[in-house]
């Protein structure tokens, strides 16, 4: 204890050296605030490249005839149906085994 | 007669045994209070009619087939079948499949002639696997009827003690699915081990899986060293990722404890947690077509002559950006444990916020965000779809980020996809490698857990 008060002579509220420290405490703590926002600044703009490049280049081919037809060697009338309807077969058939096995086990 | 309508006549029996015994329960309770309600001794007695015969069933259907294939092989049409067995097996499927009528005829004429046969035997063994298991249930339920009940008679504790069974086996089966996963890594790694030595495969420095076909050809040596492999996935998972990931993470979930207003924190938070639902599919082709060629101009222009469209940067940077919500959220819980008492000490003794968070809040919390940090990195190094898009396939010991490195996921997929032969050292050492990243990403997780929990309320 007495190591610090050597260390850290007692000085005036209205000193020059008590002024400025407060000033530099002051200053890093903004400093880490606007780090703080700019993380989550940094982190929310990388999903908003990201969906903004996703719907950019996604939404002209995104038509209703793209969404009902299956895969075609021919681009212009390729579509995702069967792949869709594959996900969602791969879907029902994982929560047909998943569902029940997992709830009972959890009980 | 089909397994369907056994089934349905195994159920309308229990359903009648279950029936008398609800009836012969509410009779007996005109006489007094019963132990268990009247439903209980219903539903008592009908499991135990069905539960026999349905096993019977299912203990009858693997059975059935390997004897109908018998039975059709014992006919003179099935020993006019050539010996060569997989030829045989061939022509078999195909008269299944004409005897079911999912097929017109088949490729082997053979098929044809063979396909009443299969229809006969099918008829046969299916039938006296449904009379066996109708027989069964109603022997059951003969037994069942026989033992009358009195008003004692503890129904209810003995459907308490199927339902555990039932509760027990649902447990079993995932445990029983997680042992066959590695007990099948760990046979086919032990068969690659006998191909290629341990210790080769552990401290070599080369990769290039490769087997001869003729002893004479070029690079007939194959070599497996997993060293490159394991350089790769650490690099890209553990070191660009985390360059990325801590900081973001870290600083993310300081500000949106400490500093955002609630309000704030409400919509941010769920929408950086929206990161981690994005499909890695799509991570990979943003690392690969957007980001890739970027940082490809960007070490070209900074003077690296090796720089690669297919660079550990890009796909590290958006390994780490998919981490992010997994570090924010981990350590927004452990600074969220924090007790209210320490904080306050600190402001009270007239410390800023900052100095708050970095001399009381990061120290008490630093177990929950270790512990965070470790199962974001063992995510990292199983990612696999980022790393196929982005990262590249030559097996190279570098650290320049620019050079294109690869890493054990990928090269699992690239043994693994297209024909192979499954006895070759090539294909087996898919297994040893998932084997090592299996051990590795369960050692950290185990870490990570402990660490959590053994340090994680030391101020409560």
């Amino acid at each position: 204890m007495s190591s610090i008060a050597a260390d850290f002579p007692a000085t005036r509220w209205t000193d020059q050296a008590m002024q400025s420290r407060l000033r530099r405490r002051y200053r890093s703590e903004s400093l880490f605030k606007f780090l703080g926002f700019a993380a989550v600044g940094i982190s929310l703009s990388f999903l908003v490249f990201l969906l903004g490049t996703m719907i950019w280049k996604g939404i002209g081919g995104l038509t209703l005839d793209f969404l009902r037809n299956s895969d075609s060697t021919d681009a212009a009338t390729a579509g995702v149906w069967g792949a869709l309807k594959g996900s969602f077969l791969a879907i029902l058939v994982t929560m047909a085994l998943a569902f029940p096995v997992g709830v009972l086990s959890a009980i | 007669m089909s397994a369907g309508l056994t089934s349905l006549i195994v159920l309308l029996i229990a359903a009648a045994v279950g029936w008398m015994a609800y009836r012969h329960a509410a009779h007996l309770r005109t006489g007094g209070r019963l132990h268990s309600l009247p439903t209980y001794h219903g539903v008592h007695a009908a499991l135990w009619v069905l539960a026999p015969a349905l096993l019977v069933l299912a203990a009858w259907a693997p059975m059935q087939s390997r004897l109908i294939d018998q039975a059709v092989l014992a006919t003179p049409e099935g020993e006019a079948l050539p010996q060569f067995e997989m030829q045989r097996q061939a022509i078999l499927d195909e008269a299944r499949q004409i005897a079911h009528r999912e097929i017109e005829a088949g490729f082997n004429p053979e098929s044809t002639t063979i396909a009443p046969r299969i229809t006969e035997a099918e008829g046969r063994y299916g039938s006296i696997g449904a009379i066996g298991a109708i027989l069964v249930a109603l022997g059951s339920a003969g037994i069942i009827l026989l033992r009358r009940r009195d008003r004692e008679f503890r129904a209810r504790t003995a459907v308490e003690r199927w339902m555990n069974g039932l509760l027990l086996v649902a447990s079993l089966i995932a445990i029983f699915t997680t042992l066959g996963i590695v007990l099948s890594l760990l046979f086919e790694s032990l068969r690659f081990f006998k191909l290629v030595p341990l210790t080769d495969f552990l401290f070599g420095l080369s990769w290039s899986p490769q087997t001869a076909i003729r002893a004479d050809q070029a690079g007939s040596s194959g070599a497996f060293g997993s060293i490159p492999l394991f350089w790769g996935t650490v690099f890209i998972g553990a070191i660009i990722a985390m360059i990325v990931a801590i900081p973001l993470g870290l600083m993310s979930a300081i500000y949106l404890t400490q500093y955002a207003a609630p309000k704030v924190r409400s919509v941010v938070k769920p929408l950086l947690e929206i990161l981690a639902g994005v499909p890695t599919v799509v991570y990979g082709y943003f690392a690969a077509l957007t980001l890739a060629p970027a940082v490809r101009d960007l070490g070209i222009a900074l003077g690296v002559s090796s720089a690669s469209s297919e660079s550990a940067l890009a796909a590290g940077l958006v390994m780490g950006v998919m981490i992010i919500p997994f570090v924010s959220s981990m350590a927004d819980d452990s600074i969220a444990a924090v007790p209210q008492a320490m904080r306050d000490g600190s402001l009270a003794l007239g410390a800023t916020r900052s100095e708050t968070i970095r001399k009381v809040l990061l120290p008490a919390a630093l177990p929950g965000v270790v512990g965070g940090v470790l199962l974001a990195v063992s995510r990292a190094i199983g990612e696999t779809m980022i790393v196929v898009m982005a990262a590249g396939l030559s097996a190279n010991l570098s650290a320049n980020p620019f050079a294109s490195v690869t890493t054990v996921t990928v090269q699992i997929v690239q043994l693994l996809t297209g024909d192979q032969e499954f006895d070759s050292a090539k294909t087996l050492a898919a297994f040893a490698l998932g084997l090592v990243l299996f051990l590795i990403t369960l050692a950290l997780n185990l870490v990570a857990l402990t660490v959590v929990r053994r340090y994680r309320e030391a101020y409560e």
